[in-house]
């Protein structure tokens, strides 16, 4: 049993990089699916069924800010937890992105560590350190 | 505005995003010039940059030779080099200024608020003529086991 995460990021190669962090940190994952920013993001999150959304925040069309403002609008979408995955990590900014109903931070640049213990947290699921040794080798090879 | 501590603070980034992100120890070098540091044709440099706002407000800059831009985007997304395309190459190089702007100005002043902007490619020959008109400027080189890179600050009046 693993959860379906949507990655929100205008860089195909963070994108990338991002889902094999997941995959490498032992965080269980079901299927990821991909999105270049939020107007398309809220395009996907409308035709399929999501666990989680990790987004970036700086991006063209529709940044990660106002994908979950979009989201708090819609009743099918408002319950799934979003995770701000941001290089822009100033107090305020952070303290900014919770108030607006954002579940948890990642600062890029971040370890696989960083992103299971904050990803276990959101979804409720127990820590252990052991995940990330048994499951890094072959989340790497993603 | 202090320029010594903007200085420390995008050294310290510089250093945690090409150690967490890319494996790469890093070392300050002297740099003086960019053409003198990098002693190749400007067509051979990757260049990209990133405007900024806030307390500050310019432009960062990073300069990188093409090869050096092709191994660490194949060693970000662990790739053979042959399988990189330039479009992965100008993402990653973007990422990469996106990520050590981010972290220099939360290491600056994590108190305030500092707006980025989205990061773009540039010519590095155009840059070189732009910078000599742009008054304080912060120039750090970076050498890595590979080749050097080089970040530039450019910063505008405060308001």
């Amino acid at each position: 049993m693993g959860y379906n995460i949507l990655v929100v990021d205008d860089s195909l190669a963070m994108r990338s990089v991002i889902k094999k962090s997941v995959k490498a940190s032992g965080f269980k994952v079901k299927q990821f699916f991909d999105a270049a920013n939020g107007k398309e993001a809220l395009n996907i999150l409308k035709q399929e069924w999501f666990d989680l959304v990790l987004t970036d925040f700086n991006m063209p069309e529709m940044n990660g800010l106002e994908l979950v403002a979009a989201m708090k609008k819609d009743d099918l979408l408002r319950t799934i937890p979003v995770v701000m995955i941001s290089t822009e990590g100033s107090r305020l900014r952070i303290e900014d992105f919770f108030k607006k109903g954002v579940a948890g931070f990642i600062k890029k640049p971040f370890e696989p560590e960083e992103i299971r213990q904050n990803l276990n947290r959101i979804m409720g699921e127990p820590d252990d350190e052991q995940q990330f040794s048994e499951d890094s080798a072959e989340g790497l090879d993603f | 505005m202090n320029n010594n501590s903007l200085k420390i603070a995008l050294k310290d980034s510089t250093f945690e995003v090409l150690e967490k992100m890319f494996f790469l120890t890093a070392e300050f070098a002297r740099i003086n010039n960019l053409n003198e540091f990098f002693q190749l044709p400007g067509s051979k440099i990757a260049a990209a940059k990133i405007n900024f706002s806030g307390s500050v407000r310019g432009s960062l800059f990073v300069f990188l030779p093409q090869t050096l831009a092709l191994s660490i985007t194949a060693d970000f997304l662990g790739d053979d080099p042959e399988n990189i395309s330039k479009e992965k190459i100008i993402e990653t190089v973007k990422e990469i200024l996106n990520m050590i702007a981010g972290g220099a100005f939360s290491k600056y002043d994590n108190s305030k608020i500092f707006n980025l902007d989205i990061p773009e490619m540039v010519n590095y020959d155009g840059v070189e003529k732009d910078g000599s008109n742009s008054g304080k400027e912060i120039l750090l080189g970076v050498k890595t086991i590979e080749e050097s890179l080089a970040l530039r600050m450019d910063l505008m009046a405060e308001k």
